[in-house]
């Protein structure tokens, strides 16, 4: 009831100041941060190209990597395609913190999200699994007699939200395989691939389920790339630089509590702690989990910092929120920069791979302790948001 | 299939956000609280999909647990998927998801949210009475090894209609079969009841509303002589024994979410639960017998109670765009017709049940819950506990402008013949003829304007 009553208040003092805030613009009072909102819009947009852009890139090395595994599957051709992987990784956990309002990534009309980052996957959807050694698209020729990015992209997502065929878990399945093995990764052998001699079934459709998945990736990212190219004309980055000041900074900050409290903390870390279970957690078939935390937390405080360190090292960086911020209340600031570090510093100390953080009983309460931190840090955030009349 | 249709979709939202700009913003647009502390901001595609404010810490998470067994597929036994093996031997969708894609409304398409409900014309204590070969639900898939019972089957004919003011509509009339059925042949006194899956926002408020205020609303002698009746189905209750009034499905022959939830796991998904024990297939289906299960039960109570959680707890969009003209003259003409006569704007949750943040709420759902006999050309024939052939539960409009948003579709009613709203309004009879006449004589202007009030809800 409480709970009741604060909401209520909060809703009559949002509506309040946006009331205040239409005479005030009647008699012509500007917003006292209206410069600062646009800088930040500025900051939003540059560092959405910058690691879209990186994304890009780096899924085309891992592009011409799956090509050349494929094309010659080999031990070293196969740890380099993984490697490729891995790395591409590295900057797609980053670019998370532009998700859940409707902008290039996934928008409900042609956002690509689905094709690129959709889990959990259903892998008997795609290939064979222990125990099903003519399961998934790859060994239905019947169904599905031609492998190419029309059969795929017209069965990701089909029928179900899990019924996942493309996308880097899709690439990550047909890299390494199940993830049998307490210790360690899944362990695909590069046999999978060889057209002659090889093992388990389909090494052609395979191979070229794996090229294809490599195209799709890259035509993607390409497509969110090019809505955040400062050089495009009549894209997003220039729908959003004209968008009201007060809806980009509320699609900010919806995308810090979204990230923060529900994405990573409930779907991504607690479902997997509460059912033990490595099927809920992000990259099961790597074990590359604990990156695919470490770098969304990451994202979250890159936005709210302005900051992103592009691959070859170059910062961009600009006005932040964390600027904004200060300026309107400093102690909420301070409190939420000395959040990210916690975190930071608890997602550090949970043990690896995460397959096993989840189920070691003297090791599950600090993965516990990294989704408290971040359902802090969500609450921090709605706080701050709230400083600026945004309730959620 | 999907990306086909949000690539159609695309150009809708397109042309349509020049009118109106996109909402994520409280100043250019207005929005108004659907449910209060129950209500969603986002109006993303997300926005079926988020919890209720106000939930404990360990609700809050509880959630995320039912969302990924709501999300995630059933797979076929046995399967080193051990928390969520079990899949069939009989079943429609592997998940939840599949029907209710983001918590969403499905399409009358297989794999896409239909399902065809079975059973003779007669009704007794246990609901309907089921065909003896294919039992109470058509499943259109199987695990390996078991025949298909058939496969949906809709024909359209398109009917042409005409305003009083002489502009013209078109109607799509289904007809339904069963191809392909490969246990023997439906008994001929059989009918098909086709089911769209609903949105799944606000369930748990609905859950909360209390008998008497559903009692209080029933008229089923048409005491006040308005044209509308409106009855309480009386159904089993599996939770508590006995027999409660009836408020989910499309015949509100399922007293409670708990049920509902079991229920659906069972007949749609083929996984056994303590409330439902036994496999979803009839005894004369022995085709199915002999297959591994997923463990007794399937579900454990405790996945089963976060899935449950899950289903009370999703938010209701804020409505939107509520200071334009026309919405405000639409939502008065909507009383002004007596659409408010079903589709009752307002009540306030109860105080019990065990989640706090549902107790209380001031809700705008535009539903009474009750039984309507909507007409022959909309009846099933198929009676349910108290609901005649004739009979639909009134469904709740809230979240109604949002379904092309978050499902890329605005297709309506019960097995989703109507393309969009207006239709759905037109194929109103029964006890809603009044209120689809009184809107067919209003002007192209005025009809606008009441879609566009429905549409901002």
């Amino acid at each position: 009831m409480k709970n009741v009553i604060t909401y209520i208040a909060l809703v009559t003092l949002v509506l309040v100041s946006c009331k205040k805030k239409k005479e005030d613009d009647n008699v012509s009072t500007p917003d006292p941060y209206a410069t600062q909102k646009t800088q930040l819009k500025t900051t939003y947009a540059d560092m959405a190209f910058a690691v879209y852009n990186d994304a890009l890139l780096t899924s085309q090395d891992l592009r011409v990597a799956l090509y050349a595994f494929v094309d010659n599957p080999s031990l070293t051709t196969h740890n380099a395609a993984k490697q490729a992987w891995l790395d591409a990784r590295e900057v797609y956990g980053q670019t998370e913190i532009f998700r859940f309002v409707d902008g290039p990534i996934d928008n409900a009309s042609d956002g690509p999200e689905g094709l690129i980052n959709a889990w959990p996957m259903d892998e008997a959807y795609v290939d064979y699994v222990v125990g099903s050694p003519n399961a998934g698209i790859i060994n239905n020729v019947a169904t599905y007699p031609t492998i190419n990015a029309t059969t795929i992209i017209s069965t990701n997502e089909f029928g179900s939200e899990e019924n996942i065929s493309a996308g880097y878990h899709a690439i990550e399945f047909l890299l390494w395989g199940q993830d049998l093995d307490a210790s360690g990764s899944g362990a695909r052998s590069y046999t999978d691939y060889l057209t002659v001699g090889g093992t388990n079934s389909n090494q052609q459709r395979r191979g070229e389920y794996l090229k294809v998945l490599g195209d799709i990736l890259v035509a993607a990212l390409q497509q969110v790339s090019d809505a955040w190219n400062p050089n495009g004309v009549g894209n997003y980055r220039q729908t959003f630089l004209a968008m009201d000041s007060n809806t980009a900074l509320r699609k900010m900050f919806n995308s810090l509590r979204v990230l923060s409290g529900i994405e990573l903390a409930g779907e991504r870390i607690y479902v997997a702690y509460e059912n033990s279970n490595q099927e809920d957690e992000h990259s099961c078939f790597s074990d590359n989990t604990h990156r695919d935390i470490y770098l969304n937390a990451l994202a979250i405080s890159n936005l709210y910092k302005g900051n992103y360190t592009r691959v070859g090292g170059t910062l961009v960086s600009g006005y932040a929120l964390e600027d904004l911020v200060t300026e309107v209340n400093a102690t909420k600031n301070a409190e939420l920069l000395t959040r990210f570090q916690t975190t930071e510093n608890l997602i550090g100390l949970m043990y690896t791979p995460f397959d096993q953080a989840i189920v070691l009983p003297a090791e599950r309460p600090k993965v516990l302790d990294v989704v408290t931190s971040l359902q802090t840090e969500q609450t921090v955030i709605l706080s701050i948001a709230s400083e600026f009349g945004i309730t959620f | 299939m999907r990306l086909f249709i949000g690539l159609i979709c695309a150009a809708f939202l397109v042309s349509s956000c020049k009118k109106e700009p996109l909402i994520e913003d409280f100043e250019s647009t207005n929005l108004a609280s659907s449910a209060g502390s129950c209500t969603v901001y986002d109006q993303t595609s997300y926005a079926f999909s988020y919890q209720i404010n106000g939930l404990s810490s360990s609700e809050s998470l509880q959630f995320y647990v039912g969302n990924s067994f709501f999300n995630q597929n059933w797979v076929e036994a046995p399967s080193s998927t051990e928390a969520r093996d079990g899949l069939g031997p009989l079943f429609n969708a592997k998940s939840c998801a599949g029907c209710h894609f983001r918590d969403g409304r499905g399409l009358p398409l297989m794999n896409e949210g239909l399902l065809f409900r079975l059973g003779t014309p007669n009704s007794d204590f246990s609901g309907s009475i089921m065909d003896v070969i294919f039992g109470g639900q058509l499943q259109d898939q199987s695990i390996s090894g078991v025949p298909q019972e058939g496969e949906m089957t809709i024909q359209y004919a398109e009917i042409t209609g005409y305003y009083p003011d002489g502009s013209s509509y078109s109607l799509r009339v289904p007809t339904y079969s069963i191809g392909n059925q490969q246990f023997g042949a439906l008994n001929a006194t059989t009918r098909i009841s086709p089911r769209i899956a609903q949105q799944m926002i606000g369930l748990g408020l609905l859950e909360q509303i209390p008998d008497t205020r559903l009692l209080a609303l029933a008229d089923p002698y048409d005491g006040n002589q308005d044209g509308i009746s409106g009855r309480v189905n009386y159904v089993s209750d599996l939770l508590s024994q006995g027999i409660s009034i009836g408020r989910f499905g499309w015949k509100a022959n399922v007293p409670t979410i708990y049920q509902q939830v079991a229920g659906a796991f069972n007949g749609d998904i083929g996984i056994t639960s303590s409330m439902f024990p036994f496999e979803n297939h009839t005894a004369g289906q022995t085709a199915c017998n002999g297959f591994p299960n997923g463990g007794t039960p399937e579900i454990s109570d405790d996945d089963l109670a976060s899935v449950v959680l899950y289903s009370r707890v999703l938010a209701v969009p804020a409505q939107r765009n509520v200071s334009n003209p026309d919405v405000t003259k639409g939502r008065e003409l909507f009383k002004q017709l007596n659409c408010t006569g079903c589709h009752t704007p307002q009540h306030v949750t109860g105080s019990g049940g065990s989640i706090q943040a549902l107790k209380n709420v001031r809700i705008r759902a535009y539903t009474d819950l009750l039984l309507h006999d909507m007409g022959t050309e909309l009846a099933d024939g198929l009676p349910n506990f108290k609901a005649t052939g004739n009979e639909w539960r009134t469904p709740p409009l809230w979240g109604i402008g949002l379904i092309q948003t978050v499902n890329g579709h605005t297709y309506l009613l019960h097995d989703g013949r109507a393309r969009n709203i207006e239709e759905a309004i037109l194929w109103h009879g029964g006890e809603g003829e009044r209120s689809k006449n009184k809107f067919k004589e209003l002007s192209k202007k005025e009809r606008e304007q009441v879609l566009l009030f429905l549409e901002s809800l």
